[in-house]
């Protein structure tokens, strides 16, 4: 019969076993090194000025009489907002793990929030609306084919949910509400980012190696950038707008 | 042979009666299509459709045209003579039939004699 102290003694090894494998299999999931992405995404002046919506006067009341179109937001320092920034040429052992809750598109102050959403393959995104009013969610790819058509009525239907199942560009429109859009973009890797209010971005835990960042914005277009373990902050300027 | 002869005979003069009826039933009809944005030149054109025919049908008449979804149904159209509805640009066709779109429908609409079917390529600004 095995002494008490022969038991804790197997059972400490044990334990220790499962440490050890439990440490080597984060050690072999996470790359050796990583390094992480960090920049900003600026406008060079003259800045372009969004434009202004004069709103329809069915809906009026609720909108507001003028809106300024959420295309481009762009601080007086000329940082840009709601960029996407991608990183090109990710092995593809790194594909993007599902949500584990849905990403949210919400509709109130009469647009879509947020404007652009980030989501991995084969996700589901809440649809919500959130206003008093009605709203005709369509979606269409890039080819132009529609994916769905859906009124919300507010008392009736508050939330739909529909899933992404190829990766792309996706643009989100309400039919009553000529001016509201969104983007969903649907990737296949966690490596992206979308610029905020002050147009700076960072992407974490980047395999070691060099990448090429895609920089795409829905009315200035795209831009690309190298980056590396030894230069990981980038600065791009998107030129000045010819009319 | 004779009776080979009168079968011939039945059968020319029921393609003959069939084509008749089927032009009895054709009716005049204009489509317009200006195509704004896309920078080609306004074209209209005047066809025969069937009674009745609808304005995907007189335009498909007309110029080239692809099917899809553009508003509501995958039944509508999204281009004419190569240039399609584009929602990331937020471009789009818009029918008039005699010179109003309300009620116009590509699909659901029917025409009648000289009616004016109407396409406009344009930009959604908003």
């Amino acid at each position: 019969m095995p002494s008490l102290r022969g038991v804790k003694r197997r059972s400490n090894l044990v334990g220790d076993c499962f440490a050890l494998l439990a440490m080597t299999t984060v050690f072999f999931s996470t790359p050796l090194f990583a390094f992480d992405v960090e920049g900003t995404i600026k406008v060079e002046a003259p800045y372009p000025v969004p434009a202004q919506i004069e709103v329809p006067k069915d809906h009026v009341a609720h909108c507001g009489a003028k809106r300024i179109s959420t295309k481009l937001k762009i601080s007086p320092e000329g940082a840009l907002a709601n960029a996407v920034i991608e990183v090109k040429g990710i092995p593809e052992s790194a594909k993007m793990s599902p949500a584990s809750q849905n990403p949210v598109l919400d509709q109130k102050d009469c647009e879509f929030s947020p404007h652009i959403l980030v989501i991995p393959e084969g996700a589901t995104v809440n649809i919500l609306n959130s206003e008093p009013v009605i709203h005709n969610v369509r979606a269409f790819d890039e080819k132009a084919a529609m994916l769905f058509n859906l009124a919300m009525q507010p008392e009736k239907i508050q939330m739909i949910k529909k899933r992404f199942d190829e990766n792309g560009k996706y643009i989100v429109r309400c039919g009553i509400h000529k001016w509201m859009h969104a983007f969903v973009i649907v990737q296949e890797h966690p490596y992206y980012a979308v610029s905020d209010s002050s147009g700076r971005f960072k992407i974490t835990g980047l395999p070691e190696g060099e990448y090429t960042l895609n920089i795409w914005h829905e009315e200035l277009g795209d831009l690309t950038a190298k980056v590396s373990a030894s230069n990981p902050n980038v600065s791009v300027v998107y030129p000045t707008q010819k009319k | 042979m004779k009776k080979i002869f009168l079968i011939f005979v039945f059968m020319i003069f029921q393609v003959a009666f069939a084509n008749l009826s089927s032009a009895e039933n054709m009716i005049p009809v204009t489509v317009k299509v200006d195509f704004g944005p896309a920078a080609k030149p306004a074209v209209e054109k005047q066809i025969m459709i069937e009674d009745k025919g609808t304005p995907k049908e007189a335009t498909a008449a007309a110029f080239p045209v692809k099917e899809g979804a553009t508003c509501c149904d995958p039944k509508e159209v999204s281009t004419i003579d190569g240039v399609a509805a584009d929602p990331m640009k937020n471009l789009w066709w818009r029918l008039k039939i005699n010179g109003t779109s309300k009620n116009a429908s590509p699909h659901r609409s029917r025409l009648k004699a000289n009616d004016v079917v109407e396409w406009i390529y344009f930009k959604e600004e908003q």
